[in-house]
């Protein structure tokens, strides 16, 4: 009966620990890699982006979410640059040099798991 | 008015101008900076040298907690942190209590010595920090590393001094338990560090004065086997007296079908007695085939409140006579710490029961399979259970006298979940019974105050703080409804409850159960029954001519 | 305060130690790589040895601490979670404990009147911030696993959306970080507040609150504020959990506050109070059936101890027993 019950009590314990191991270690068993992406997004055509490269990873949210408000709301179509430089405030000037938006915003978005609600409105291209 | 007790109005007084929880300023004061202080009526009488010495425990010699040299026995430290060791190692519930608090506080207003004393070391948290500031000086790791950070502290001779009024402020009733987030239950906590203290000979008179008692003569009370026959015999006699009916106990009489044991309180303690005549009065009516044994005459075990090796061996003491006598199971009185014993520990100490059968209720052939292992049964189950099936003759009516509150013993409460029997049982032996507020009963009922050894008179003034909790619970009832009666399933209770309902609540009295089950059974035979086993007048059957002398 | 000021402090200065360090010292891979190994490593050890320690102490008896109507008679309705009576009842009974706080959701309140008079009501903000603190504190684990799996479990995008189901805010807004700072804030103040709550505070009770706190701040801050490079932050952690660790360029140093302060709960957490979060499943006070009647629990060090036999008894009184009409074993 002592062993029955000992038994029973470590199949309990340490299926818990188990448990706990599987979830504290999820990530360690997942396939996949590293996408250092960044090299190959570097590669797009176009001159000078609005901002510079590190700017627009951590910020490019809130260009477009300003470019969106001001635009659509106000009217104010046209994006200066400190240096000077004039875009319009358009999706397309994005991808018009950062080609492909299946490639150029997908790859990241997805990796990161940020899903970014651009195309509830504006058509894939 | 108790010698060691506080003055009403001045206790009175001490609540109404503190009517915080805690009583005291505490701003720049950390609980381990308070000293500890022993007071008349604070602490119990140590365990005399010969009490001692007969159960072979440590460290006999004369001394008081209010000497300022307690003689503690040299290499008392290592002592301590050995006995420490081996119970972590044999206890997981003391090594898991002492690793998992994270002190919420959610225990903190729960423990009825914390409300009635307001002393912050009275808090549950707070009692098992006592133990774990030391556990953690000198066990875990990292609180080796942190020790000013972690609450850690060294062992003193003022530590001990602390664990000894703490460690007896504790009734290990387990309410904390209940509203714990983990469980941690104070009442392993206190176990572990009575155990701890007793073996550096730091002890209470009251608890190890019944152990060698029990141990000899087989009650708390040390009575011999003739007088405790006589007394069971003048019991029967007032019986008789008062229905004109002639109960016939029997004594250590092989081939009775039940063995019953109740604490010895019901034998000789006033009001236990009068729940004991009705123990006999129901055995009677029913035509039970028992025996009241005198070497297994004690159903309480205080070798619970000193160690679980002595509980064994006072326990160890029914199983033992069962077998002897070669009863079929085993009948239990009421009492709150023998049915903690009898319901989580005696088959594991002292089993398996294989010598006897599983309980049969011999009048309604109910089995009781909650029982099959341990074959003791609870006289509260028992009587439910005849109540349910018609096989008693009951008149609630000789009880209106009473109106009736029920106490619920919190070893019965929270150690064993018995709730409901009492109270069917109850409820048809009385019209009127009113249930105190909530928080106050079940699973939540509050200690008498004077559980676990510490009901001696001596240690009234924390008794009277302790229990209350429960007397203010039963003052609303008294306002409410005109209670008047307490009614409870525990010897310990029937000591204890009195003072403090003289103290608190005057005009209440404190009943047995069975004793309301005694005065309602209408005996076959019996006689015009115009007073109740106390021969206090019934309302209602009143002499016509109430002339007599 | 002394007790709760400590603490804050060595939050403080662990949060400004790998800033300056990576900012100023250039020690990022220290504080990128080996010490979240370090990390991990203590945790799951740590964790795992400190259950298999309480496993090694044996449960000599059945305790339950019973809150219901026992199993017994046929007819009287039995309360299976608070008086289990088989493992499945006990079980759920832990089960509910740990995924809802049933007995916080007891607690009361008791206040002394005039009378004197005591008086109890319910009490059940300890509960609410209990467990809304925890709750959170799991959504945000698990919400991080994006940053730990290549391609994120669907799990994790289930939760990211029902957390942030609110979409205001760019980036969304995360319901748990207000839940967790606002429940964190309840659980410190109240024991600053609270006279009780001071007394039996320690500072190892205000450490990981603040520790904590630290924590979901900064994450906070790197979402909404100061932003750093994600693809990095998770380039870093990927190449963690492959064992190719590599330090990407440009992380911003608030990156490595968050992941240090992370390590340090890591580390701390087998070591301190932290480990209720494994105690909870083994109190002998909850996870055991009250069966003890109708089934044996054995103790495996269950003592021989030597009794005083009824042999022993009747030979001291034999001649009182005798008198008293006794029945006696030898004449």
């Amino acid at each position: 009966m002592r062993r029955m019950m000992k038994i029973k009590e470590q199949i309990l314990i340490f299926g818990g620990l188990a448990l706990f191991l599987f979830v504290a270690t999820y990530a360690f068993w997942q396939e996949g890699e590293a996408k250092k992406i960044r090299r190959q997004v570097a590669k797009s055509a176009g001159e000078e982006c609005i901002e510079s490269r590190e700017y627009m990873r951590e910020n490019h949210m809130l260009v477009l979410d300003e470019w969106r408000h001001s635009a659509v709301r106000e009217g104010d179509r046209i994006h200066v640059t400190p240096d000077g430089r004039e875009f319009e405030k358009n999706m397309s000037t994005c991808l018009g040099c950062h080609t492909g938006k299946q490639f150029f915003c997908y790859n990241c978005h997805q990796y990161a798991s940020v899903k970014p609600n651009c195309w509830g409105c504006h058509q894939a291209q | 008015m108790p010698k060691f007790a506080p003055k009403l109005s001045e206790l009175k007084k001490e609540f109404e101008e503190k009517p915080g929880l805690l009583k005291g300023d505490y701003s720049d004061k950390e609980w381990w900076d308070i000293p500890v202080e022993f007071r008349d009526g604070n602490w119990c009488y140590p365990a005399k040298p010969e009490v001692l010495e007969d159960i072979g425990f440590a460290n006999p010699r004369k001394w008081a907690p209010t000497d300022g040299d307690w003689k503690l026995p040299d290499g008392w430290e290592k002592t301590i942190k050995e006995g420490m060791k081996s119970r972590l190692e044999r206890f997981r519930s003391f090594k898991l209590f002492l690793d998992t608090c994270v002190r919420c506080g959610a225990c903190a207003d729960k423990c009825h010595f914390f409300l009635g004393t307001g002393d912050p070391k009275n808090m549950p948290v707070v009692r098992a920090e006592l133990i774990r500031s030391v556990y953690r000086n000198d066990f875990p790791l990292a609180g080796k590393i942190l020790k000013g950070f972690s609450g850690a502290r060294k062992l003193t001779p003022e530590v001990i001094k602390e664990w000894h009024m703490y460690f007896h402020q504790c009734t290990e009733c387990r309410r904390c338990s209940v509203f714990c987030p983990f469980g941690i239950d104070t009442a392993e906590i206190t176990m572990m560090g009575r155990e701890l203290l007793n073996l550096i000979g730091v002890n209470n008179n009251w608890i190890l004065g019944p152990v060698s008692n029990c141990n000899r003569t087989g009650n708390h009370l040390g009575i011999e086997p003739h007088t405790f026959v006589q007394n069971i015999e003048s019991l029967a006699e007032d019986i008789e007296d008062l229905t004109g009916i002639a109960v016939e106990p029997t004594f250590n009489r092989k081939g009775a079908e039940v063995l019953f044991i109740t604490p010895s309180g019901d034998v000789f303690a006033d009001p236990g007695v009068y729940t004991m005549m009705g123990y006999l009065l129901l055995f009677h009516h029913i035509g039970l085939d028992y025996t009241i044994s005198t070497y297994a005459s004690e159903g309480g075990n205080f070798g619970f409140f000193t160690s679980n090796e002595m509980a064994k061996k006072l326990n160890a003491k029914m199983y033992h006579e069962a077998k002897r006598l070669g009863v079929k199971w085993i009948l239990g009185g009421e009492c709150g710490h023998m049915w903690r014993v009898v319901h989580q520990y005696m088959d594991t100490m002292n089993g398996p029961a294989d010598f006897l059968e599983e309980p049969v209720s011999p009048f309604t052939k109910t089995k009781f399979s909650n029982a099959a292992a341990t074959k003791m049964v609870h006289i509260a189950e028992f009587t439910a259970d005849l109540i349910k099936h018609g096989k008693l003759e009951l008149d609630p009516k000789r009880n209106d006298h009473l109106r009736t509150t029920f106490h619920d013993s919190c070893n019965i409460a929270r150690g064993m979940g018995m709730f409901e029997e009492p109270r069917y049982v109850l409820d048809h032996v009385c019209n009127s019974f009113h249930e105190m507020p909530e928080n106050t009963i079940r699973e939540q009922t509050f200690c008498c105050g004077s559980g676990s050894g510490i009901n001696t008179e001596e240690y009234m003034d924390i008794r009277l703080r302790g229990g209350f909790p429960r007397a203010n619970a039963v003052k609303h009832v008294r306002e409410k409804h005109d209670v008047n009666s307490l009614v409870t399933i525990c010897a310990i209770d029937r000591a204890t409850l009195p003072a403090l309902m003289n103290y608190w609540n005057p005009g209440v009295t404190v009943y047995g159960l069975h004793e309301l089950v005694g005065n309602a059974l209408v005996m076959q035979g019996e006689k015009k029954r115009t007073e109740d086993l106390r021969e206090d007048p019934m309302a209602g059957f009143e002499d016509e001519e109430d002339d007599e002398d | 305060m002394k007790k709760a000021f400590m603490p804050l402090i060595a939050v403080v200065l662990l949060a400004v130690i790998p800033y300056v360090a990576v900012q100023f010292a250039g020690l990022g891979f220290l504080f990128g790589v080996i010490i979240p190994y370090a990390a991990i490593a203590v945790f799951i050890g740590g964790f795992v040895y400190r259950v298999v320690d309480w496993a090694r102490s044996p449960v000599p008896f059945r305790i339950p601490t019973t809150c219901g109507q026992e199993k017994s008679l046929d007819w009287i309705k039995q309360d299976k979670l608070e008086s289990p009576s088989n493992f499945r009842q006990a079980a759920a009974r832990v089960l509910t404990e740990v995924f809802f706080f049933r007995s916080l959701f007891r607690n009361t309140k008791a206040e002394a009147h005039n009378g004197p008079k005591l008086a109890y009501g319910s009490s059940k903000w300890l509960w609410l911030a209990g467990l809304a603190f925890h709750w959170s504190m799991l959504v945000i684990v698990l919400r991080h696993y994006r940053f730990f799996i290549a391609k994120v479990p669907g799990f994790v995008q289930i939760l990211e959306g029902v957390d942030g189901f609110l979409d205001v805010t760019l980036p969304a807004f995360y319901l748990t970080n207000v839940i967790i700072l606002a429940a964190i804030t309840f659980l410190v103040v109240r024991r600053l507040l609270d006279a009780k709550m001071r007394l039996i505070s320690l500072p190892t009770d205000y450490f990981p609150l603040f520790l904590i706190l630290a924590i979901a701040v900064v994450g906070i801050f790197m979402r909404y504020i100061t932003k750093v490079d994600v693809m990095s932050v998770k380039d870093l952690m990927i190449n963690l959990v492959h064992f190719k660790p590599a330090l990407p360029e440009g992380i911003g140093a608030l990156f490595y506050v968050h992941l240090f302060l992370v390590c340090v709960l890591a580390i701390y957490f087998p070591f301190s109070k932290l480990m209720h979060m494994g105690g909870i499943f083994l109190s002998p006070t909850r996870n055991l059936s009250n069966d003890s009647r109708e089934k044996r629990h054995v103790n495996p060090w269950n003592p021989d101890v030597k009794t005083r036999t009824y042999a022993e008894y009747e030979d001291e009184f034999r001649d009182k027993m005798k008198k008293a009409n006794l029945p006696v074993e030898r004449k």
